[in-house]
């Protein structure tokens, strides 16, 4: 079946042909499209804004270099530290708390040092491996106990466990000094990256405002 | 003179001139709008050029149905740009033209918008150095602007830009049945409001 509205199939009806021929005068007189060169996808966009730009390099270096000055100082924190408990022990030694022939092993990374004697021979009971059986309760609401206990234990002033005891006197003068020294290349360091931050930024709206 | 087009990955054989209708050769065009919209993306102003050709009269009819007939031009122009700027948000290239159908909808929205606090509209009337035709058009134009909206874009893309209702259909991504029948109930409601107008003109005569 012909339909002419439809699809221009078959006889034509005297209306629509009419508001056809009427209407047509309103129809697109084509003209040809301006398109700005910079409008156009992939073409006269700035290397800038590719993966690798300028601005997101300067980002992650930025983050590399704070990562890497972070990573130093803990490391030389830890050494230093390593290093004050190692000298701590061999005053001890040296004062007799320690039997003849023994020496300091320091762990470097680890914080512990061991005292070491070839001439002794461990006692056999050092060796043994002690077993504690942990009953592990099943899952329970907490009790108003619990909350009384943590409400004590909250208020009370956080004393870290096996603290080492704060150095008196000309050491505690020498290990403030290192402090201060130690927050002068933090804050040198956070400088360095906050400039580099802000450059980047920077440069971020330079090319946004090239680009518009 | 009639083309194949691709359009959506359906082929559709679109009459585009009325007053050659059913006389030249059938010259037979094959395009897909995924590849040029892939040239588009790749930087090619000649692909964009052809996406034009086959889309403005759509753009045209939908702004149309929408906005004052001076202000359509201009915003033929601009919907395209936006399209342009926009084309890497496109996400299935298949769909060119149903998403290019959408953005002149928010365009037009859009000049409403902005126009609103500004002036009331009054350019749909006919000017006063409009030629009769053109006038007597504008007149019929309007009167299809009354309509409900779902047979306002249909109608008018039928019969100002001539096309048929399978291109109307293939082009706008709507279903052909929809628009079949809106083009079917526009046409009607338009009939029942030409012949009130007709009798207004007589008694008025009279």
């Amino acid at each position: 079946m012909s339909d002419y509205l439809w699809d221009k199939t078959g006889e034509p009806e005297a209306d629509v042909e009419e508001l056809e021929n009427l209407l047509g005068a309103l129809k697109y007189k084509e003209r040809p499209l301006e398109i700005p060169a910079t409008a156009m996808p992939n073409v006269a966009r700035p290397p800038a804004a590719t993966m690798f730009s300028r601005p997101r390099l300067a980002i992650a270096a930025s983050l590399i270099l704070m990562l890497l000055a972070g990573t130093w100082l803990v490391t030389r924190q830890n050494e230093q530290h390593t290093n004050h408990l190692a000298e701590d022990k061999r005053e001890s030694v040296t004062n007799g708390n320690s039997q003849p022939g023994s020496e300091i092993v320091s762990n470097n990374g680890t914080g512990k040092n061991t005292i070491v004697n070839p001439t002794v021979a461990p006692k056999a009971t050092e060796n043994r491996v002690s077993i504690v059986k942990v009953a592990i309760p099943k899952r329970q609401r907490p009790s108003q106990q619990f909350f009384a206990r943590r409400q004590k234990r909250q208020q009370q002033p956080r004393v870290k466990k096996n603290a080492p005891a704060l150095p008196q006197g000309e050491e505690f003068a020498v290990t403030q000094e290192e402090g201060r020294e130690a927050t002068a290349k933090v804050m040198l360091a956070l400088r360095l990256a906050s400039a580099k931050l802000n450059f980047a930024q920077r440069e971020l709206q330079e090319i946004s405002r090239v680009e518009r | 003179m009639y083309e194949l087009e691709a359009t959506g990955g359906m082929l559709q054989v679109i009459g585009t001139d009325m007053s050659a209708r059913g006389a030249a050769a059938p010259t037979v065009e094959i395009s897909s709008d995924a590849a040029l919209v892939a040239s588009v993306r790749a930087g090619d102003r000649e692909a964009y050029g052809r996406l034009y050709d086959a889309y403005s009269r759509m753009v045209h009819g939908i702004l149309l149905a929408r906005v004052p007939y001076g202000e359509v031009d201009d915003l033929v122009q601009d919907v395209f740009l936006v399209a342009l700027r926009k084309i890497d948000s496109l996400r299935d290239a298949n769909l060119f033209g149903p998403w290019l159908a959408m953005i002149t909808r928010n365009r037009a929205m859009d000049f409403h918008r902005r126009s609103r606090d500004t002036a009331e509209l009054t350019d749909d009337l006919p000017a006063a150095n409009t030629s009769a035709p053109e006038a007597e058009a504008t007149e019929v134009l309007n009167l299809i602007r009354l309509l409900p909206e779902a047979y306002r874009e249909p109608l008018i893309l039928r019969f100002v830009e001539g096309m048929t209702g399978p291109e109307i259909a293939g082009r706008t991504g709507l279903a052909p049945a929809s628009v079949r029948v809106n083009i079917h109930r526009g046409m009607k409601l338009l009939r029942e409001k030409m012949g009130a107008r007709e009798a207004q003109k007589g008694a008025l005569k009279l």
